[in-house]
């Protein structure tokens, strides 16, 4: 797959289902913390793996929340990485948990978990596809560290991969999730085929 | 003054002299630096997978990374003979796993041990495995490697 020759309709394509899926977490998340989430403009990158230091803020520790994007019928098609900055932690520890922070990796496990799903519903629905989501895979490092496990799987197929970000925030912004969908091969085989039918 | 190199993940980068080649954010990644220290020679490469196809030449693989990286070396007047090696990362950053295909950091030590073998280069010293990110400076002038986990705290080797 190289990301780099993809055109401009597959990429607005994206956008609108990324919006989509994000629409539905953002959703979720507003239930779930109680308070109005809005979303900012998300934006659509092809990055060359080597310069993805570029686009993400690679040395600040968050935690993040990594699931894989199952389709039953052909394997693997992408990944969500959901990424809490730690005043966000602190905030949702406060709100959720009442301060407790003994219980705050479970809770942005299933934060993230939660998010997920209704993003990866929203998207599947829209393509017609069965889209699961794996368990989640939790890990709380640099940003980057966090990604490198997961750019592996995408590094053997390309040296490019597209990322898909946008930003969930309530409205003093003392709660911001970033997610970001990776999708692989298996995905943009959707994309092409949405493509196709809108033409 | 001391100019310092960026190396991208799947990159590596060489240098003669007043350089620190610095690379961050390893998690299941792998630093190589080798060293000439009689020409002040150095090389740091970020791989990122264990194998590659054997077809596509690229520093991303370990079983290429080396032999690649030396090649540029010697291009600064690097003797092979006198290389030596560090290495650090290959951590296991996720705390709960639920993909096996991402606990790949044990993998790529083995494998960066493994083509240090092949071509005869000494390992010096390393820090690889457990369970925190690094970002790796490493001083072209001496050979020092510094570590700075994603805990604040700092390690030379």
């Amino acid at each position: 797959m190289d990301f780099s020759r993809l055109g401009e309709l597959e990429i607005e394509a994206i956008k609108e289902l990324g919006n989509i899926g994000a629409g539905h977490a953002a959703t979720s998340l507003s239930q779930m913390i109680g308070k109005t989430i809005e979303m900012s403009v998300p934006e659509v990158k092809i990055v060359e793996i080597s310069k993805i230091h570029e686009v993400v803020d690679a040395e600040r520790v968050v935690a993040g929340v990594i699931t894989g994007l199952n389709d039953l019928e052909n394997g693997e098609a992408g990944y969500l990485y959901i990424v809490f900055p730690e005043e966000t932690t602190k905030k949702i520890a406060n709100i959720i948990l009442d301060g407790n922070e003994e219980m705050l990796e479970s809770a942005l496990m299933e934060i993230g978990n939660i998010l997920s799903s209704s993003f990866c519903s929203a998207t599947a629905e829209m393509l017609g596809v069965m889209l699961i989501p794996t368990p989640p895979n939790f890990a709380m490092d640099y940003s980057i560290a966090i990604l490198d496990a997961l750019l592996s799987q995408m590094a053997s197929k390309g040296d490019h991969i597209l990322i898909f970000n946008t930003e969930l925030r309530d409205e003093d912004k003392s709660v911001k999730i970033e997610i970001m969908l990776l999708p692989s091969e298996n995905f943009m085989k959707y994309i092409a085929k949405l493509v196709r039918m809108v033409e | 003054m001391m100019s310092e190199l960026l190396v991208g993940i799947g990159e590596f980068r060489v240098a003669k002299g007043n350089f620190i080649l610095k690379t961050i954010g390893l998690g299941s990644c792998v630093g190589i630096a080798l060293y000439d220290p009689l020409k002040k020679v150095g090389g740091l490469a970020h791989v990122i997978l264990p194998q590659s196809d054997g077809i596509k030449r690229s520093a991303k693989y370990a079983d290429q990374a080396v032999e690649m990286m030396l090649e540029a070396m010697e291009r600064l007047g690097a003797r092979r003979r006198n290389v030596i090696a560090k290495i650090a990362g290959g951590a296991q950053i996720f705390k709960h796993m639920t993909h096996e295909n991402l606990k790949i950091g044990d993998r790529n030590v083995e494998a960066v041990k493994r083509q240090l073998e092949k071509f005869g280069l000494r390992l010096v010293s390393e820090d690889v495995g457990g369970n925190v990110g690094r970002s790796i400076y490493f001083y072209v002038m001496d050979g020092r490697m510094l570590i700075r986990y994603s805990n604040g705290v700092e390690k030379w080797i």
